[in-house]
């Protein structure tokens, strides 16, 4: 095991550190994966809930953690209610975004009102269907905080021109980890973690685009500017023009999206605690954007095919470098009081693709 | 058979000997401990591929058995059996990947235009003519400027409009609107409720009127057939399905997705222009008029888009004006 660093104040004892593990087997998600869609397509998507359901088990149940391992609980019955309710509301936009640009402003507006909302419920009912060793995560029904925190800060993002952007999503990542529970052990985001770290994120993630995009992107797209092939009259040059620079554009942005996420995503998980137990993570960015990178690539060039095959590896990558440095047992964690919660904000927020990461 | 059992109160849990008996209970031992359970009592997780069986216990405990093989094989396979089957064999994937490959084509090419023309024909005049007219106040509060034809003109063009939806119209009501735009160029289009719009520079463009009645004729054909209705359904339905299939793909895959929902819109649209060709064919057959007069103009709209890019054309989604002067030209007698 490798050398702990110095260790805190407090401690009885030193902790274990325990690394996660996924068994996922990409030929066998896979067929998982076909069966349920084909059911999904001949019953014309309602069967689509119990699809989602069954992969999620199959992804929650194959990752563990100190010998034991997660499991998925949500209703498909209850998924499908939602899904009926947010494909409605998508429908009635869709509508009347043609028709009536008013109307559909409004039920805009109201959308927008709602997304506070949506991110509590949507929290509690994944955390609610999420256990590890039969105990239940939580997410706190904290409406006030949520309205405080997204619209509050959200219209400081649009006064300062989005310079505030990184705080926001500081404030974001805190609410949602704070208010989330294990049993009765709450999580915490460290005290160290602060939004300096997030403004330092996404100044890299800045500073770095435009390097690369002088560096590599501007030689590119200088080249071929020749004049029209004097025997077709065709001017290569334009289709090289108009062409080179969007794809090095949308390259560029796409793995300074997936690195720029890695690094969020890492620094929320170092700064994680379940009670005591402390979260290690040792992601690389590179490798991580990589990973994602050749995943969007496989999956394009296969048509969707290689879809299994990318959520296992990917799942494989961030779990293999994922460690608890667990303090004491885990097996006396107690569980609190059971409460229902519908599907209905998990699966609006899935229809309007509204991002409930952290 | 060793098992799990996971107390119901919290995370603590201990090994135990699982026995399914012959009396139709589920038998749980640990050392002189006994607890037993109905089967029909128990949520038996249906199997699933390279985990331990799972059994939810009706005080909320669970039992996971590592062997899932012989405990499944002792309840003579467990709830959705089936599932698992299909799952665990190559060639019923296979199967599977077919069929869904299948059907989604045969839904989209077919069953979205099938059921697009149906509520087409179903939806209230109302509704026809309130998307029409919301549509042209619109784009004459962004797009359009008034007319800057003679009045005579006008009432020349509308004389033969007037002739073109004798021959192709059916009862519905047909009208024919002059508007200026500077930003669509030479064009014209039709909206739901049967209203054509010509612009000027189309009117200015064309060499003589055989070549404009040729045009009104196409575009009376997208009113005969809904085709400004159907198009808005069926784009939203392909938008709503991709988003049905994708919304449970993960973010990553959005992107890949909105490449198919832009190639079907062009496909579609495609397709009506095709069958509103088809009319003006018709009028020009009826007429006597040579049938290339359509595409002769179509192709001159090309070279006028050519000289000035970056006008946003209605044919951007329309078969290359090329092979459609082709097909008109083969229509000759």
């Amino acid at each position: 095991m490798e050398q702990l660093p110095a260790a805190p104040a407090v401690p009885v004892q030193s902790p274990a550190l325990e690394t996660m593990s996924f068994t996922g087997k990409s030929g066998e998600y896979f067929r998982i994966w076909i069966v349920n869609l084909c059911l999904t397509v001949i019953t014309l998507g309602i069967y689509s809930p119990w699809a989602k359901v069954r992969r999620n088990k199959y992804l929650y149940r194959h990752s563990h953690l100190a010998g034991a391992s997660f499991d998925y609980h949500a209703d498909p019955v209850a998924i499908l209610k939602g899904r009926l309710i947010a494909v409605s509301m998508l429908g009635l936009y869709l509508v009347t975004s043609t028709v009536l640009p008013a109307v559909s402003l409004l039920i805009g507006l109201v959308i927008v009102l709602a997304v506070p909302w949506l991110l509590v419920r949507s929290r509690m009912f994944a955390m609610r269907n999420t256990s590890y060793r039969n105990v239940r995560f939580r997410f706190k029904p904290i409406y006030r905080e949520a309205y405080k925190v997204i619209i509050g800060q959200m219209l400081l993002v649009i006064i300062t021109f989005g310079l505030f952007y990184p705080r926001f999503r500081y404030a974001r990542s805190r609410l949602i980890v704070d208010n989330t529970a294990y049993g009765t052990l709450d999580l915490k985001l460290g005290d160290q973690v602060d939004a300096s770290e997030f403004y330092g994120i996404y100044l890299a993630a800045g500073l770095l685009f435009l390097a690369v995009f002088l560096l590599a992107g501007v030689p590119l797209m200088t080249l071929g500017s020749g004049g029209a092939d004097p025997d077709t009259g065709v001017d290569s040059s334009f289709v090289w023009r108009a062409f080179v620079p969007t794809a090095v554009l949308v390259v560029l942005y796409l793995l300074t999206y997936y690195g720029l996420e890695a690094a969020v995503m890492r620094l929320i998980l170092r700064g994680t605690s379940v009670g005591d137990h402390q979260l290690r993570c040792d992601w690389s960015l590179v490798k991580l954007t990589w990973v994602q990178a050749t995943n969007l690539v496989a999956i394009a060039a296969s048509l969707g095919l290689l879809i299994p095959w990318a959520t296992i590896r990917l799942q494989d990558y961030k779990l293999s470098k994922l460690r608890v440095a667990v303090q004491g047992d885990l097996g006396a964690i107690a569980a609190a009081e059971a409460e229902e919660v519908s599907a209905l904000g998990d699966e609006i927020g899935d229809a309007f693709d509204y991002d409930f990461g952290l | 058979m060793r098992g799990l059992l996971y107390s119901s109160d919290s995370s603590a849990r201990r090994e135990v000997d699982v026995a399914v008996l012959p009396t139709g209970n589920l038998q749980v031992r640990d050392g002189r401990d006994v607890q037993s359970w109905l089967l029909a009592d128990l949520t038996i997780e249906p199997r699933l591929a390279g985990v331990p069986a799972v059994v939810m216990l009706p005080e909320g405990g669970r039992l996971e058995v590592a062997d899932a093989d012989a405990f499944y094989a002792a309840l003579g396979g467990g709830r959705m059996r089936w599932l698992h089957a299909l799952e665990e064999h190559w060639a019923l994937a296979l199967v599977c990947a077919a069929v869904s490959v299948g059907v989604v084509f045969w839904f989209v090419t077919y069953g979205i235009p099938l059921a697009a023309r149906v509520a087409a024909e179903l939806m209230p005049d109302e509704v026809h003519d309130l998307v029409g007219r919301e549509g042209l106040a619109a784009m004459d509060r962004y797009l359009f400027e008034p007319t800057e034809l003679a009045i005579g003109r006008q009432a020349e063009l509308q004389l033969l409009f007037a002739d073109v939806v004798s021959v192709l119209g059916n009862e519905d009501e047909y009208e024919l609107r002059f508007r200026d735009s500077d930003a669509f160029g030479p064009n014209a289009f039709a909206l739901p409720s049967g209203i054509v719009v010509l612009t000027d520079e189309l009117v200015a463009l064309a060499d003589d009127d055989d070549e404009l009645a040729a045009v009104l004729a196409h575009e009376v054909g997208h009113v005969v057939h809904r085709h400004a209705m159907r198009q808005l359904i069926q784009n939203s339905v392909a938008a709503g399905l991709i988003v049905a299939v994708t919304g449970d793909l993960g973010s990553a895959t959005n992107l890949a997705a909105g490449i198919p929902t832009v190639l079907l819109n062009a496909s579609y649209s495609r397709d009506f222009e095709r069958e509103a060709d088809e009319s003006a064919f018709l009028y020009l057959e009826t007429r006597g008029i040579d049938t290339a007069e359509l595409g002769e103009l179509l192709v001159r709209i090309d070279e006028d888009a050519g000289r000035n890019p970056g006008r946003a054309t209605l044919l951007d989604s329309h078969p290359a004006s090329r092979e459609r002067l082709e097909v008109a030209r083969e229509r000759r007698p």
